[in-house]
């Protein structure tokens, strides 16, 4: 496992080195396997189309601009993740909707105008019911079920630790549940 | 040993709840408990059940979000502005440069062989200009003495 990560790492050091010298099939290969991810966990932690886009388009000049230094110390997938998991932090802030000091369970303190707004754009159950959970319990299921990152690199990107992550991600999920339920009875129903 | 069995369980319960059903998304440290219960509890068996429905209902109810191409088409031109590559490479972006440059070397070398084979056209034209003034000189003027002297 180790070894098969330490492959993945220098792949996209080699890969990084192509980019930063010009070669565009390599940003190409960049682009298809990472900004679909990029994107949709600014999409998970904003709940806007148009801002998540602006979010992951400045990960990627981030990215660009990191190529003729990058050192095969992490996966592109990874150190993505972490850039756009921290403009999307760092957008919520400026718009006083994030805290470190976050209350337990505390609800995204959104005006019901915009979360209705996202909703409609998003015409998606799962990212309805995730964007009523809080913003870091948003954040560790995103990377942990959608993204499909393990606990110590969701734990690494968040800046917590794999206690507190465990603490958001079984807190979120048991909300998402509470949220989803009604939705699977009506599925249920529907079947029989 | 029962009570290390349901301290095991309670542990097991934790992490599906936490992590959900899929294997991958356990800790790697806990991997031989969660194996060891599922291999000999129902219980075990029972709650990975149900965690499985609820994986599968995420997945029911995800809609894919895919990238707009005009996305795409600004990450690109992101990509060619901060990283340009070499000169050449912008002078000629459509790929391997040493055809083009071979071609060129090939029509230089053939042009210089043509010139060092081929007659000398200009050197010819000057020959004949001097035979027309020799002729229209000397000639004329003999011609015009003679006329004279008719």
């Amino acid at each position: 496992m180790m070894m098969h990560k330490m492959s993945e790492i220098e792949k996209d050091a080699k890969l990084m080195q192509e980019v930063a010298d010009g070669n565009t099939s390599a940003s190409r290969m960049v682009v298809d396997l990472h900004l679909g991810r990029a994107y949709r966990l600014a999409l998970r932690i904003l709940g806007d189309k148009s801002l998540a886009e602006d979010m992951a388009q400045e990960a990627f000049i981030k990215l660009w601009k990191q190529a003729p230094t990058w050192q095969a110390k992490a996966q592109i997938k990874t150190w993505l993740h972490r850039v756009t998991h921290n403009l999307c932090i760092d957008y919520l802030r400026a718009q006083k909707r994030y805290s470190d000091d976050e209350v337990p369970d505390m609800e995204d303190p959104r005006p019901g105008v915009l979360e209705l707004k996202a909703q409609q754009q998003l015409g998606d159950k799962v990212n309805e019911a995730l964007q009523k959970l809080p913003v870091r319990q948003r954040i560790a299921i995103s990377l942990v079920h959608f993204e499909e990152c393990g606990n110590i690199e969701a734990a690494a990107i968040m800046e917590i630790s794999v206690d507190a992550l465990e603490s958001l991600l079984a807190r979120g999920r048991r909300k998402l549940k509470e949220l989803l339920l009604p939705t699977r009875r009506l599925m249920d129903g529907e079947e029989k | 040993m029962k009570k290390d069995l349901s301290a095991e369980l309670e542990r097991f319960k934790a992490i599906v709840e936490t992590y959900g059903a899929r294997e991958n998304a356990w800790p790697k440290d806990e991997l031989p408990l969660m194996e060891k219960l599922l291999s000999s509890s129902d219980v075990a068996r029972s709650l990975l059940r149900q965690e499985q429905k609820f994986d599968q209902l995420l997945q029911d109810l995800s809609r894919p979000e895919t990238t707009s191409s005009d996305l795409l088409g600004r990450v690109m031109v992101n990509a060619e502005e901060i990283n340009p590559g070499p000169l050449l490479k912008s002078l000629w972006p459509f790929g391997s440069i040493w055809q083009p440059a071979a071609g060129m070397a090939m029509a230089a070398c053939l042009g210089i062989l043509l010139g060092f084979t081929s007659p000398n056209i200009l050197a010819s034209g000057d020959d004949y200009a001097q035979n027309d003034t020799f002729f229209s000189g000397d000639t004329m003027s003999d011609l015009e003495i003679d006329y004279e002297n008719l």
